[in-house]
């Protein structure tokens, strides 16, 4: 599902919201979590999950071509981690039929 | 931030910068529809690709022999369905990074420092 995909979902059981005005809402939501999550702040959505930062060491990497050895400098990267709701209806659903 | 400040977020720009009138009840709502909708959507097996931020997609976890880490004691882990997220490279380059120490090695390296 991508996020136009989505808009037609969010259009058709919102009836008051035209597809245009489910897009900006759409939109608006990911735009607000971007925002957040690039200046650091956690977000915690029960139910849903948590997208927080998570910090990766400086380390010494290899250029897989040359064999060299290349500096990678400490950085942060997004992660996420699946809610108790989203969890228990991937496993408790009928999705274990073809697990 | 928590669902509330994402409702909040979006009950203003709809009502303040788009002129959709809708009340803090029903941005509340629609917040909550879209998260239900992306869950169901994952709950069938299908990944969800939002341009911009990510990538949410589900995998399957083979049974395994784990152990309970304060008794020690052997135990089944059952198979499952997990979620992977793999944030979009243009919202991972606008991440906060680290500030690059002074007494980095290699500065400037050309892979160094990412932003």
């Amino acid at each position: 599902m991508t996020r136009s995909e989505l808009c037609k979902v969010v259009a058709e059981q919102y009836p008051k919201l035209s597809e245009v005005q489910s897009d900006i809402a759409i939109r608006t939501l990911f735009d607000a979590m971007k925002a957040a999550v690039c200046s650091g702040e956690r977000i915690e959505i029960r139910g849903f999950g948590v997208f927080q930062l998570r910090k990766r060491k400086a380390r010494t990497g290899r250029n897989p071509r040359t064999g060299e050895s290349v500096y990678v400098p400490p950085k942060n990267v997004l992660s996420f981690k699946a809610g108790k709701d989203l969890k228990e209806r991937l496993n408790n659903g009928n999705t274990l039929g073809h697990l | 931030m928590t669902r509330a400040s994402i409702a909040n977020a979006l009950f203003k720009e709809m009502n303040e910068e788009r002129g959709v009138a809708i009340s803090v009840g029903e941005s509340a709502e629609l917040v909550e529809g879209i998260l239900r909708i992306i869950k169901e959507t994952l709950q069938k097996g299908e990944e969800v690709k939002i341009p911009g931020f990510g990538t949410f997609t589900t995998h399957r976890k083979l049974a395994r022999k784990g152990r309970n880490p304060k008794t020690g004691e052997a135990a089944e882990v059952a198979p499952r369905l997990v979620i992977r997220f793999q944030a979009s490279q243009l919202l991972q380059n606008s991440i906060l990074q680290p500030a690059p120490l002074s007494h980095d090695r290699h500065n400037g390296n050309g892979r160094g420092t990412s932003l």
